[in-house]
């Protein structure tokens, strides 16, 4: 396995390059855009756009996908808002709605990987499980409440402590430095990657697929429900269908990153340029004034654009 | 030089991206969907003709969400009682929609007291699938129900459903969601009139002047459709009234909040109204305090406790409509009821004004122990959507309806 350097720094470089001047670019077109408050809005929705990516990128990378996420989102923001208004402290409620989390992932790493059930279909599975749970428990009626400094988490005009950054950016930051030191530094981030090129062969190399595949899927549904419990802090109230636009974001935003979707490339190193790229083609297209038809058709083309421009990286398979 | 396995792997790469974008386009132009074309205005005399005068200023832009047919049921007897009462939906994974069951329950237990009907109301969901919605119809009829209620998942999906409950002499109401099939009897509230009452509102509120912003609901709804282009007819003799931009926050908070910052961040202009339709106006208003922008007038058409809540915490300029599912099941069952007593409707639609919630009868609805995280309605102390007597006007012959009281469901 030999890559060459510029080929694999292209691949990080571009995208990171594009998010800046695709900044800039929203900066000429829209006067007034270049302020700070526009910079702190496009990090807080990036930082929640973010933590959401971090599962669909890892499953991507070893073969799977998770289409779960949506609803490990909202069941967390159900929880958290059930469970803290209820009297639950919010210490409790997080590490309860935590662990709940990593079952559901474990699950679906479980029957993905162990069963040999395709993952599209596990995570739809468990997704809709998840989703009629939530209904036949609260009827649709959720009521509870959200402590203060959660709201103030993901407030654009917060800080943390001494750094002017609202929390949900600096959390956000700070899980993506452990998710790269994960993918980077660890034997477990190596087992993800090779897990991912070539099943088979890592399996020969005494991989332990099933573990690798726990592991990657319970850390998918723990990111969800630390996204869903943010959530509730942004709009100040439970609602399960709040992960549901998070579906389609995560994967544009691992596409739009760079990371193919045959797996075993990529990382979410890539997938941080995607988030703040979809973020931004979000706000430009917003800014310009086009209606939701027209920002959907633009998103479309910009998407196979950028594919074409770097994402055409072929799956490690096919260039050993 | 590439091999044919990288040459492979590019073009599977590009089927990926294009079918990804492909799937984007067409969703784009499902979110697409035009107004439908304006009757002339000869054809809206010709449709309004039969409706009663007093009641024809609220069906402005009727053909958004249904259509007029007059003497719907000219041939028509229903069943004797006692009735057996079913209700359709298709979809119950709301507080709105719960309500909406539980007050039919409560007005079939009532009929039932009086010998009038079945006590138990038989129940079906199809969760959004209309196919499984029309096949439960066609169950219902099957297991003899002589009333079917129900808030249709489309326009059209139920309409062989409804022939045939026609028929077999089965009266089908839809309740605030108008099909056009013939058969059916429509109890809505219309959004053409929603937004344009609203328009009028905040033109009023702005004095002819400043920044307007929609925040729909759904993309390619015609409830959507209609809202945002009454608003816009509401605030149309106002040059000075601009609306500025067209958002989607589909009918939650986070999404709404979302998208307004990023308008905020991309329009530096002043905002001076927020037209809100539905479930979103606090996240509008959070989004707006987060950008460190003056909260704007906000106007939103469901009577959310959070909302009032809000608004008392912020001491807004807003207004909100009243309209919660239970007494909404209520002005629908009320015309039903006129109809199994052998009277005849006017017309198969029966559009109706709802109350409105402003800074004059804000305490008559608002209630200390309401907070942002609420999911109550703020109904107020009169559950009635509009006066029974306002129904009197569409019918004509047979006897007095049967009478029921509108119960509380929150």
């Amino acid at each position: 396995m030999n890559f060459p350097l510029s080929r694999q720094a292209a691949g990080l470089v571009v995208p990171f390059t594009f998010a800046v001047v695709l900044f800039f670019v929203i900066s000429f077109f829209i006067p007034g855009y270049a302020n700070i408050n526009s910079l702190l809005s496009l990090l807080l929705l990036s930082s929640l756009l973010g933590l959401a990516s971090i599962g669909q990128t890892l499953t991507i990378i070893i073969g799977g996908f998770d289409l779960s996420i949506p609803a490990v989102i909202g069941l967390s923001n159900v929880l958290f808002s059930l469970l803290y208004g209820a009297g639950l402290s919010a210490f409790l409620t997080i590490v309860l709605i935590l662990a709940i989390a990593l079952v559901i992932g474990l699950a679906n790493g479980f029957a993905s990987r162990h069963l040999q059930l395709n993952p599209l279909v596990v995570t739809l599975a468990s997704g809709s499980i998840i989703f009629g749970a939530i209904w036949a428990g609260t009827h649709g009626e959720v009521a509870g409440s959200v402590p203060e400094w959660l709201v103030g988490l993901v407030s654009v005009i917060g800080t943390t402590g001494p750094i002017p950054l609202p929390g949900s950016v600096v959390l956000w930051l700070g899980i993506a430095a452990g998710i790269l030191f994960l993918e980077h530094r660890t034997v477990l981030g190596r087992w993800i990657f090779s897990a991912g090129a070539n099943p088979r062969a890592a399996e020969r190399a005494g991989v332990p697929m099933l573990s690798v595949w726990m592991s990657v899927y319970a850390l998918s549904a723990l990111v969800a429900g630390v996204t869903g419990i943010l959530l509730a802090g942004f709009s100040g109230a439970a609602d399960p269908t709040v992960g549901t636009s998070y579906l389609f974001t995560t994967v544009a935003a691992v596409v739009v990153g760079g990371t193919p979707l045959t797996g075993g490339r990529g990382g979410y190193e890539r997938t941080i340029a995607g988030c703040l790229i979809v973020t931004e083609l979000s706000t430009l297209l917003v800014g310009l004034g086009l209606d939701q038809a027209a920002q959907q058709i633009f998103l479309g083309f910009l998407i196979v654009l950028l594919v074409a421009l770097y994402g055409r990286e072929p799956h490690l398979s096919m260039r050993i | 030089m590439t091999s044919w396995k990288d040459r492979t792997a590019v073009v599977s790469h590009y089927i990926a991206a294009i079918t990804c974008a492909a799937f984007m386009v067409l969703a784009g132009m499902g979110a697409g969907t035009a107004a439908p074309k304006a009757p002339t205005e000869a054809e809206q005399a010709k449709a309004l003709a039969p409706v009663p005068p007093d009641a024809r200023q609220y069906y402005g832009g009727y053909w958004y969400v249904g259509d007029i047919v007059a003497d719907p049921f000219a041939n028509w007897t229903p069943h004797s009682p006692p009735w057996q009462v079913c209700h359709n939906d298709s979809y119950l994974g709301n507080s709105w929609r719960a309500n909406l069951v539980t007050e039919l329950k409560a007005l079939t237990k009532q009929l039932a007291d009086q010998g009038l009907a079945k006590p138990d109301l038989i129940v079906t969901n199809s969760n959004g699938d209309i196919n499984l919605e029309l096949t439960q119809l066609k169950a219902e009829i099957a297991q003899g129900c002589d009333i079917i209620m129900s808030y249709p998942g489309s326009a059209t999906g139920l309409c062989s459903g409804i022939k045939e409950a026609f028929e077999k002499g089965i009266l089908f109401v839809a309740i605030d969601s108008p099909v056009t099939c013939p058969g059916a009897l429509n109890v809505a509230t219309n959004p053409y009139y929603r937004g344009l009452d609203e328009g009028k509102w905040i033109a009023g509120k702005l004095n002819g002047k400043g920044n307007v912003v929609i925040m729909n609901g759904q993309p390619g709804t015609a409830n959507t459709v209609a809202e945002a282009d009454g608003l816009r007819e509401g605030v149309a003799g106002n040059p000075g009234i601009k609306v500025v931009g067209s958002l989607y926050g589909m009918w939650t908070g986070s999404v709404a909040k979302s998208k307004m910052l990023q308008f905020l961040a991309t329009h530096p202009q002043p905002v001076k109204a927020v037209f809100s339709t539905g479930n979103m106006g606090v996240g509008v208003g959070q989004a707006f305090q987060q950008s460190g922008r003056p909260l704007p007038i906000i106007t939103e058409v469901t009577n959310l406790c959070s909302f009032l809540a809000y608004w008392k915490q912020n001491n807004l300029t807003a207004n909100t409509f009243v309209q919660d599912g239970g007494p909404m099941a209520y002005s629908a069952f009320v015309p039903a009821l006129h109809v199994m007593a052998g009277q005849k409707p006017k017309v198969n639609t029966i559009f109706m004004p709802l109350p409105t919630i402003t800074e004059d009868n804000f305490n008559d609805y608002y209630d200390p122990s309401m907070t942002v995280q609420s999911t109550c309605f703020a109904n107020g102390k009169d559950l009635h959507l509009v006066p029974d007597s306002y129904f009197d006007q569409f019918f004509t012959g047979g006897k007095p309806p049967a009478k029921v009281n509108v119960v509380a469901t929150n």
